[in-house]
């Protein structure tokens, strides 16, 4: 997912409700969208920067993130992808009341 | 599987819709780290008179001063004729009538309604003759008239598409059959949510706060007696769902809420308490905030609660007074249906008297004419000459006037105020920036000293004062000084965080005592333990059921000793108790741990930690004796539980023997240090990540120097002594202090800063870094911290140990200088002041402002930051020796040594989004100071440690409270957007706009003005034109010299 730095702390507890067992942040990304060209060069400013949120679930959690994401993605510029990964240690991700 | 993965999308749903209706209401930090921002942020990607217009809708909040106060400025001169005409240009047609043998235009139709105040509410108190009116009536016929029916269903229609978007169900209810649901649901909102979210100010603490506030309401509410009378409350509550969204969905599909409003309503919702919910907002976001992970509480729950009172409340409503179901469709086919029952139980609800067509007709006709009789006068017309008028040239002015109401005239007058600011501004710098003027050059001579200041408009007059009295050289930059910190301070357990709102602390920075006061620690320590148990021990009495008779028979006299001296020599009794406090607790010489750790002391660290961790559990193990338990056993048992060896070392099953513990027991304990004390090897690493975050490696600590000299614009001619200096203030019994101190470190004291940047920049290897990245700070130079008080314009120097004997004499002259400055700064201060007098005497007024600061009745310590109105980037020479009273943001910058541009990026994209949010404060706060602001001091009272409530029982008030804007009955804050100029290229300028999004809303949507000064030449930002100049022929007038301002009295 990739979304405004004052959107990080609403995605964040999305994952925390859907029992995500963990996610990546990745700061400052740029990036073009449908609304231009989006800078990282916030040196004293997070929250106007772009942020990357990675997570690893089990299938039936992506359609409830989805469902979380999906009215802040009506107001707001941000994208999310979903691919199949393989992972190394499979009760890692699995973990956690669905 | 897949209905329980549906429910949990319908939560998630849930969540994303409050997420998205949260945006309408401002974030809002505990009073303690008070942050000014912006009350309307979400708004911002419209433009600002859009969002003014919608917050009045939402909220009915006022967006601009009585019409009557931008008159009085009119009267005084403080707002131009000609930037009227200007203004109004903008809206005014290229239109005239005929009346009589002169022609009227549109524009002074229109010029004429705002200064002569007609159409207004309180401009319509003006008596015209009768005679006039009646023979205008006459004339105007039919002019105006609009029948009953077609006015009901035209309310109806517009109250129909408010419905469920911008009021609710509620608020609905009282509107119509006057009933006070809102007040009923706020009042019991309120109980909750200070029950709840207290933070240790409550005797008695709400239980069952850790399962989260739906659901310790839910247990608690059961046991009320039917709550704002809902009958069967008990059974209802105790029918509800477990989970909060659930509930919330519930009461939105009872009601009927049409899925595409939602979103809208819950927006309008959390809108009628804007406090709680800004403060519940900020909270739900701080998942370290210990209050939050110990008590966790969310929009979600606050509304799902609010909700299920609004239903049942509008339920019982309806059903009693208008037989129908509470739902969106009913309220919508009542209103349609029995329009004129609604409209005239409107009426009656608002206090209004139900007229018949006719009257209302005759009224209509007669306000009319009474405005045309008021327009004709204003335009010097004998109302006989307009009573001849043709009937369609009146049918057009009266089309003029409609067309120009009220709400039309506040963004007029705000662009006409500013537009008179700006030009006295622009004019002033244009005396040192003209063409005429030299563009100035890197100075030779090596000035005396040099200081760096934060860009806060209090130090502008320091600054000024400062530079006069010697060759002093000042800047301003940010007050953290581009190092964002978490501070431990040595001796509490509360961390700060020492940087702007906006970002993150990236780095920790411990107080440490110096070594040679190691003496003196143990001594502050059992002391300092002391004074905390008593005053523990004293407030515990206090609070106690039964003890305060006691308390008040025998320490009563000591309490009334204390209460008259604070209020009769309030300056002599805080430096008494001063003295006394350091006598008892001796003060301690600190150091901050500047440096990164090395590997081997963290490793060192953690170690040592560990080993305290295996001492205790052996210790507590009752088979093992304390005096038995050597470190080498110690060291055995933490290595068998690092390793995470299944199979027991065999040399720590020796020393088990010795110790009296089995094989088995032996296990146990590594297995519970490894599963419970967290002795493994992933929380090793943990606490090497976390303790590595400590201090800056060398790197950063050049970048932080070098980037705070390249962003002023020094990269060389440093002089021998450098002050950087922060700031702070004093007040007493002052909720509002921390709106006082420093915002750019998070509302605290930016004392810690300054000390780390000044240390920094004092070592020498950092020095090196720097130099070869093109900065030569001389090897003579030294960096010292200091900090001013802005109430008593003070400056104190900190780690003066460290400063070199050759540099003694240059701090003795620095200091001398910044006292006296201090001194010129109170004189120029005090004349401000409610009660001040301007060229009071020196030494009256240093008095006057440190009595100021201790005085615990006083509500107006200091203006703060009120009357800020600009934000200058550029070199000093624009504004050197020029009197800018204390209003202008100034962060020093020179294009020329910013060639990519990226140091104005970093200016525009943090320090200029603070000073954005300080004026829009400042500005909400004053133009409607009951909603956007927090109303009287006098009537504050402190909730929970985090806020403050308008007497017992109220939102939490959110805003500046109105003695820091208005001064009785005038405003002292001038109310109108940041102009920011910048001195650079104008390509610059238009390549970071198109870079970001954030200053494109600022600038095109007309949040904050824009103005360059590009060669010599002012140009003004057009999000429709672009650049235009500034015409040449400005006034220059001293800027807004707080003095010489006329004082307009404020009527709201």
């Amino acid at each position: 997912m990739v979304v405004a730095g004052n959107h990080l702390a609403f995605v964040t507890d999305l994952l925390e409700k859907v029992h995500a067992t963990g996610y990546t942040i990745i700061g400052n990304v740029s990036g073009k969208g449908h609304h231009g060209i989006r800078e990282a060069h916030f040196t004293f400013n997070d929250q106007q920067s772009l942020v990357m949120v990675m997570t690893v679930v089990p299938e039936e959690k992506v359609e409830p993130i989805l469902a979380g994401l999906r009215p802040l993605f009506s107001r707001h510029s941000g994208v999310m992808f979903v691919y199949d990964v393989a992972v190394s240690r499979r009760e890692y991700f699995s973990a956690g009341e669905g | 599987m897949n209905t329980k993965a549906d429910q949990k999308s319908r939560r998630m749903e849930i969540r994303g819709l409050v997420k998205i209706a949260g945006d309408a209401v401002a974030r809002f930090w505990p009073l303690r780290t008070f942050i000014h921002h912006n009350p309307l942020v979400s708004l911002e990607s419209i433009p600002f008179h859009e969002a003014v217009r919608l917050a009045c809708r939402r909220a009915g909040a006022r967006g601009y001063l009585p019409c009557k106060v931008y008159r009085g400025y009119l009267a005084v001169g403080r707002i131009q004729c000609s930037h009227l005409d200007n203004a109004l240009a903008a809206v005014a047609r290229d239109a005239d009538v005929w009346v009589g043998e002169g022609r009227v235009s549109h524009l002074e139709v229109l010029r004429a309604v705002l200064v002569d105040g007609f159409g207004c509410p309180e401009g319509d108190d003006v008596v015209v003759d009768d005679a006039d009116i009646d023979a205008l009536c006459s004339r105007l016929g039919v002019v105006g008239e609009v029948s009953q029916t077609d006015r009901n269903m035209a309310e109806v229609l517009e109250d129909q598409a408010a419905l469920a978007r911008d009021i609710t169900l509620s608020q609905w209810c009282d509107q119509a059959l006057g009933t006070r649901i809102v007040q009923q649901v706020n009042d019991e909102l309120i109980k909750w949510c200070a029950a709840f979210l207290d933070e240790g100010h409550a005797v008695w603490a709400m239980p069952g706060r850790q399962r989260g506030f739906y659901r310790a309401w839910r247990a608690l509410s059961a046991y009320e007696w039917s709550p704002c009378g809902i009958l069967d409350s008990r059974r209802k509550i105790a029918s509800l769902p477990d989970q909060p969204e659930d509930c919330l969905r519930d009461s939105l599909s009872g009601m009927g809420v049409p899925y595409p409003r939602w979103a809208d309503y819950l927006a309008a919702e959390l809108a009628v308490l804007p406090g709680w919910a800004g403060f519940i907002r900020w909270r739900a976001e701080q998942v370290e905030y210990p209050w939050q992970k110990a008590f966790p509480m969310s929009l979600v729950e606050y509304l799902a609660v609010r909700l299920w009172y609004e239903r049942e409340l509008v339920s019982q409503a309806c059903r009693t007074h208008l037989g129908i179901e509470a739902t969106f469709e009913g309220l919508s086919t009542y209103m349609h249906c029995r329009s004129y029952e609604y409209v005239s139980g409107k009426a009656r609800a608002a206090g209004r008297r139900c007229s018949d067509e006719i009257d209302r007709v005759t009224l209509t006709r007669r306000e009319t004419a009474h405005r045309l009789v008021r327009l004709a006068r204003a335009l010097n017309i004998e109302p006989a000459i307009l009573r001849q008028a043709e009937p369609g040239s009146l049918a057009k002015l009266v089309q003029w006037l409609d067309g120009f109401a009220e709400p039309h005239h506040g963004p007029i007058w705000l662009e006409a105020f500013e537009a008179s600011y700006q030009d006295e501004l622009v004019g002033t710098l244009a005396r040192t920036v003209g063409p005429g003027v030299p563009a100035g050059s890197m100075d030779l001579v090596r000035p005396q000293s040099q200081s760096i200041y934060c860009i806060d408009v209090r130090m502008e007059p320091f600054r000024r004062h400062l530079e006069t009295l010697g060759n002093h050289e000042t800047f301003a930059f940010a007050g953290f000084f581009g190092a964002p910190i978490r501070l431990r301070p040595w001796g509490t357990h509360r961390e700060t965080e020492q940087c702007p709102a906006v970002t993150k602390p990236r780095n920790e920075v411990r107080e440490i005592p110096r070594s040679y006061h190691d003496h003196v620690v143990a001594t502050h320590r059992s002391r300092a333990g002391i004074l905390y148990t008593v005053r523990a021990l004293v407030h515990d009495l206090r609070e106690n059921v039964a003890t305060p008779f006691v308390m008040v028979e025998s320490l009563g006299w000591f309490y009334g000793m204390l209460l008259v001296g604070k209020t009769l020599w309030p300056g002599a009794f805080a430096r008494l108790i001063s003295w006394c406090r350091e006598f008892w607790v001796p003060r301690v010489a600190t150091s901050l741990t500047v440096d990164k750790l090395s590997a081997a002391d963290i490793d060192e660290m953690i170690m040592a930690e560990q080993r305290a961790v295996v001492w205790k559990t052996l210790r507590a193990h009752r088979d093992t004796v304390s005096s038995h338990i050597t470190p080498s056993i110690v060291e055995a048992v933490r290595q068998q539980a690092i390793q995470g060896d299944t199979a027991l070392n065999g040399e720590l099953v020796a020393h088990g023997r010795k110790l009296g513990l089995t094989r088995e027991v032996l296990a146990g304990i590594v297995d519970e240090l490894r599963q419970r004390r967290g002795l493994d090897e992933r929380s090793v690493s943990h606490q090497q990540e976390s303790l590595s975050r400590t201090g800056f490696t060398l790197d950063e600590q050049a970048t932080t120097v070098e980037t705070l000299l390249r962003m002023i614009g020094v990269s060389s001619n440093v002089a021998r002594l450098v002050l950087i200096c922060a700031h702070a203030s004093t007040s007493t019994n002052n909720p509002y202090e921390a709106a006082l101190d420093c915002g750019a470190c998070g509302g605290n004291a930016g004392m810690p800063n300054a000390r780390l940047v000044a240390m920094m920049a004092n070592n020498p290897q950092v020095r090196d870094r720097v130099r070869a990245r093109g900065i030569v700070i001389p090897s003579d130079t030294h960096f010292v911290a200091g900090q001013l008080d802005t109430t008593t314009d003070r400056v104190e120097l900190f780690d003066l140990e460290d400063v070199p004997a050759t540099h003694r004499r240059d701090v003795a002259r620095l200091k001398e200088d910044l006292h006296e400055a201090g001194r010129l700064t109170s004189q120029e201060r005090y004349g401000r002041l409610p009660d001040g007098r301007a060229r009071a005497r020196l030494s009256l007024v240093a008095d006057r402002v440190q009595t100021r600061s201790t005085d615990w009745s006083q509500v107006l310590p200091e203006w703060g930051l009120s009357g800020n109105a600009a934000f200058i980037v550029g070199p000093r020479r624009l504004t050197r020796g020029l009197n800018l009273s204390g209003r202008v943001f100034m962060h020093s910058y020179d294009w020329r040594l910013d060639p990519g541009g990226r140091w104005l990026e970093v200016i525009l994209t943090g320090p200029q989004l603070v000073c954005e949010w300080i004026a829009l404060e400042h500005y909400f706060s004053t133009v409607d100071n009951e909603v956007y602001g927090s109303g009287s001091k006098a009537y504050h009272n402190v909730v929970g440690r985090l806020g403050v409530m308008s007497g017992p029982w109220s939102d939490l008030r959110v805003g500046l409270p109105r003695q820091t804007v208005i001064s009785g009955t005038t405003a002292f804050h001038e109310p109108m957007r940041l102009l920011t100029v910048v001195v650079s290229p104008r390509e610059r300028l238009d390549e970071l706009i198109a870079r970001h999004e954030l200053l494109r809303h600022y600038y095109c949507n007309e949040w904050v003005h824009l103005a360059v000064v590009d060669e010599g030449r002012f140009y003004r930002f057009r999000s429709v034109n672009g650049w235009t100049p500034i015409s040449s022929t400005l006034s220059s007038h001293r800027v807004g010299a707080a003095e010489e301002r006329e004082r307009v009295e404020w009527n709201a």
